[in-house]
């Protein structure tokens, strides 16, 4: 999707801001009458539109030039939906570079391992810049 | 477009609609019967959430080339097979809300033959041992609904189209009855006469059988109805996404608000005039309980037919709200679809 357009760019941002509030809005609400069922329904509607907004954000942003190669233990569909999810095809090509390095790809649990340790840090600063970012906290970054 | 572009699926009309299925299931069907949000603030944020994930799947799906399949080969859900396959979901979705809004429950009175003495007032009150205490299972009820649908669905998709046809060459022969040739009369003329006559032969056996299950209040089923059918028009009209034009959507927006202002209008005069539990007491009247049978006479068939009439009202009037969509649709690509099925279908 082409999402050049400054304002439809602005318009998807209020979008964002209006998610944010009202999922924190509906922790609130859910959280003081211990609604435990309407906490989770809220938060998992909001993880949804973070990931279908992203997702389809990111679209257009992140092309292949070439046939990534096979790497056993590394699910490389899962792992391009992940950066394309966190918009980075450097993340992606970086990853890809480490995992045919002979240390970090030599067995299954030493690429699995250097994924984590790779993919979590970078899903949480993610979505801790956009938290502050759409809260108008930038300067704390 | 290339080859493999052509096979792509078009799955946005199935996300769309199963989105919002699933919102009004939260909204309709669990929050009434176990609330599931504390309060209404903390029920709107959730709303707020999904109504936004469909706006961005909505922008998206609009951006982006339509699939092949949506722009080649017309409708998904084609007219011989909408019939039984449109029937046998009307009738799932009307035993969902017939379940969550009038089945038993702990925070309400359903209407239905435990109630029957204090509802209508009968004197000298009907004994305990005529009366049916047990409910039955609401799971074992699905297959009849969806045959039942499905039968009605079929009689409807194989009528329908000669019915128009018939106003057609009415109208060419009669001026005074030229009105008619337009779907939206055609249907709903369609939907009063077929719905009599089906309310008519229906109502009095849905009631004769009497297993203790709570009556359907007449609000119950106009929302089932408009909700089965608007499922259906969202659909089709996200499948048909790319072709629609500013009329269409004129259309599409008229054809929502009176489908949304009839059925209100039925739970508005069901609430405050108590039709619904007036419908069951007369019924109830006309029901010998003694011999299990019903007593003679016209009386409930014409109250089935007042019911029926009313909910075929509501089903046809939005699908010939549908059936015009696609006209203007057609109307606006330059004779897309044959002017042949726009005479049958709309």
């Amino acid at each position: 999707m082409d999402m050049t357009s400054p304002r439809l760019e602005q318009a998807l941002e209020t979008l964002d801001r209006g998610v944010l509030l009202f999922a924190l809005g509906g922790m609130i609400f859910n959280g003081i009458e211990t609604s435990l069922a309407g906490l989770l329904l809220t938060a998992a509607a909001a993880i949804l539109y973070g990931l279908v907004r992203n997702r389809i954000t990111n679209l257009d942003h992140f092309k292949l030039g070439t046939t990534p190669p096979s790497l056993p233990g590394v699910n490389l569909a899962r792992l391009m939906l992940v950066c394309q999810w966190l918009g980075s095809q450097r993340l992606f090509e970086g990853l890809l570079g480490d995992l045919v390095d002979p240390e970090i790809g030599r067995t299954r649990a030493t690429a699995q391992r250097h994924l984590r340790e790779a993919l979590w840090p970078a899903i949480w600063n993610r979505v801790w810049k956009t938290v502050l970012a759409r809260l108008w906290l930038d300067r704390f970054l | 477009m290339d080859s493999s572009q052509n096979r792509k699926r078009d799955f946005f009309p199935y996300i769309l609609v199963g989105l919002v299925a699933a919102t009004l299931f939260f909204l309709l069907l669990l929050d009434r019967r176990a609330p599931i949000f504390a309060t209404p603030a903390g029920m709107a944020p959730f709303f707020f959430i999904v109504f936004a994930i469909a706006l961005t799947l909505i922008l998206f799906a609009m951006r982006t080339p339509a699939p092949a399949d949506s722009i080649s080969n017309g409708l998904w859900l084609k007219w011989h097979r909408s019939g039984p396959i449109g029937g046998a979901l009307t009738g799932l979705i009307f035993l969902l809300i017939y379940w969550a809004y009038d089945w038993p429950a702990p925070n309400r009175v359903e209407i239905s033959e435990r109630w029957v003495n204090e509802m209508c007032g009968i004197h000298p009150p009907v004994p305990d041992e005529l009366i049916i205490w047990t409910t039955p299972d609401p799971f074992s009820l699905i297959p009849g609904y969806m045959l039942v649908g499905m039968a009605l669905g079929t009689v409807v998709g194989l009528l329908f189209p000669r019915w128009h046809g018939f106003m057609l060459r009415l109208a060419q022969r009669r001026p005074a009855a030229r009105a008619l040739s337009h779907p939206y009369p055609s249907g709903l003329l369609f939907g009063v006469i077929f719905g009599a006559l089906i309310g008519a032969w229906l109502c009095p056996i849905i009631f004769s059988i009497s297993d203790g299950r709570p009556f359907i209040r007449v609000s119950t089923s106009a929302i089932s109805v408009f909700l089965a059918v608007g499922f259906y028009l969202l659909f089709e009209v996200a499948s048909y996404r790319h072709r629609m034009n500013r009329a269409a959507y004129i259309t599409l927006g008229t054809v929502l608000s009176v489908g949304v202002l009839l059925t209100s209008l039925v739970w508005l005069l069901d609430a405050q005039f108590s039709i619904s539990e007036t419908a069951y007491c007369y019924f109830y009247d006309t029901w010998n309980t003694h011999t299990n049978q019903l007593k003679a006479g016209w009386q409930p068939a014409i109250a089935g037919i007042i019911y029926g009439s009313m909910l075929g009202a509501i089903v046809m009037s939005v699908t010939s709200g549908y059936l015009i969509i696609r006209t203007a649709v057609a109307q606006a690509a330059g004779g897309g679809i044959s002017p042949d099925e726009h005479n049958t279908r709309g």
